[in-house]
């Protein structure tokens, strides 16, 4: 029967007894075989130079023009990390305070797959308020996001080092343009400047990219004594 | 044995998927003189100037005509196990793929003088399907002359 599905399909009386089966037409082969007649037919005029055009471009190098960044949240400060530096995210969790060393950026000590990391309360060493998003998140407030702890890792040639930030939330790994990354304008404060290495436009909001290398001597500079 | 299925002429066929670069719509080529009909010309693919086949010709069955549904499918072919080349075919209803392992009978590769590139017959699904061999697509004439080998220029 030609176009059934107008006549006793989804679009006509609903008469078909295959819905029973099918429930929608477009579950059904008898359209899908349709479907497929529909491309059947003479190309028009400029199909196929205008593919031509388009094949004759190269492709464009994706690997090189994008950069993968974890967004996450310290404050209402919207940041992102290269994901080559993220080793995993976790959720929030008990933070053991170190003696003599409370309200530093050491934030505590974590236990993270059973070994002890050092946390680092992002917001003190980049200047901006509110406390370490360690321990349990306070209740009564609108859950406005997830802390969570971010563990990142830099490889060198002698040691590994390893560090967990408290963050406030996390919005996923995003997959960032070169050329949508602008430079940092002056104006910006000092401590959070000399850790971001650019800005770049995310969802409507300015997210700065964090350098991965100046952030872990930042990091290093802070907590040693 | 993953198999890529198209039709040509109504009767079904089949490559190995493993060898299939891309496939794309039908591109308007440039003619090549004193090419066998089959070979359709010559058109850029992402840079590179690949060499298109019309396999309706080939296979004896009258050129493919210039439909929405007509697909150039880019596939790797190799010369005497050379480098793998850049070579495209056209085809009809490049929609499905299968596997050689779900056919219920088979045929094995056919010897035939005149068509080296005809491989197994498979039944799949209901279908027969010709299983064809991109290496021996073209003549060794033709092929050596499409693809020319550039170290004997560089080395003499």
């Amino acid at each position: 029967m030609p176009e059934c599905w107008r006549i006793i399909g989804v679009s006509g009386d609903r008469s078909c007894p295959e819905l029973q089966a099918f429930i929608h037409c477009r579950n059904c082969p008898v359209l899908a075989d349709a479907a497929r007649t529909f491309f059947d037919r003479d190309a028009p005029e400029g199909y196929l130079d205008s593919w031509r055009a388009i094949l004759e471009e190269p492709t464009a190098q994706a690997e090189q023009a994008d950069t993968s960044v974890l967004v996450f949240r310290v404050d209402r400060e919207w940041l992102a990390l290269p994901s080559a530096a993220l080793v995993e995210v976790t959720a929030s969790r008990t933070l053991h305070t170190v003696p003599h060393r409370t309200g530093t950026a050491l934030a505590g000590l974590v236990n993270i797959r059973g070994q002890l990391q050092l946390c680092v309360s992002l917001h003190k060493i980049l200047g901006l308020s509110g406390g370490p998003a360690g321990g349990s998140p306070p209740t009564g407030e609108p859950a406005e996001g997830t802390p969570r702890l971010i563990v990142v890792e830099r490889t060198a040639p002698q040691s590994t080092e390893r560090w967990v930030l408290g963050v406030d939330d996390v919005a996923g790994v995003h997959r960032v343009g070169r050329g949508d990354l602008r430079p940092v304008p002056s104006t910006v404060s000092q401590a959070a400047a000399r850790c971001s290495s650019a800005l770049f436009e995310w969802q409507e909001r300015t997210v700065a990219l964090l350098d991965e290398s100046r952030l872990f001597d930042a990091l290093r500079d802070m907590v040693s004594p | 044995m993953q198999l890529l299925t198209f039709t040509i002429a109504g009767e079904a066929y089949a490559i190995a998927s493993r060898r299939v670069v891309e496939v794309l719509p039908l591109v308007r080529v440039r003619p090549i003189p004193h090419t066998p009909d089959y070979v359709r010309g010559i058109f850029t693919y992402r840079g590179q100037l690949v060499p298109l086949v019309d396999l309706g010709l080939r296979l004896g069955t009258g050129p493919l005509a210039e439909r929405l549904s007509t697909r150039v499918v880019v596939c790797e072919f190799t010369i005497g196990g050379g480098e793998p080349q850049r070579l495209g075919i056209v085809a009809e209803n490049v929609i499905s793929i299968c596997s050689s392992e779900d056919a219920d009978a088979s045929l094995p590769s056919l010897e035939l003088p005149d068509a080296p590139f005809l491989g197994q017959v498979l039944r799949i699904g209901g279908r027969t399907v010709q299983v064809l061999t991109i290496d021996h697509l073209l003549p060794t004439d033709v092929a050596s002359g499409l693809f020319p080998l550039p170290t004997a220029t560089h080395e003499s």
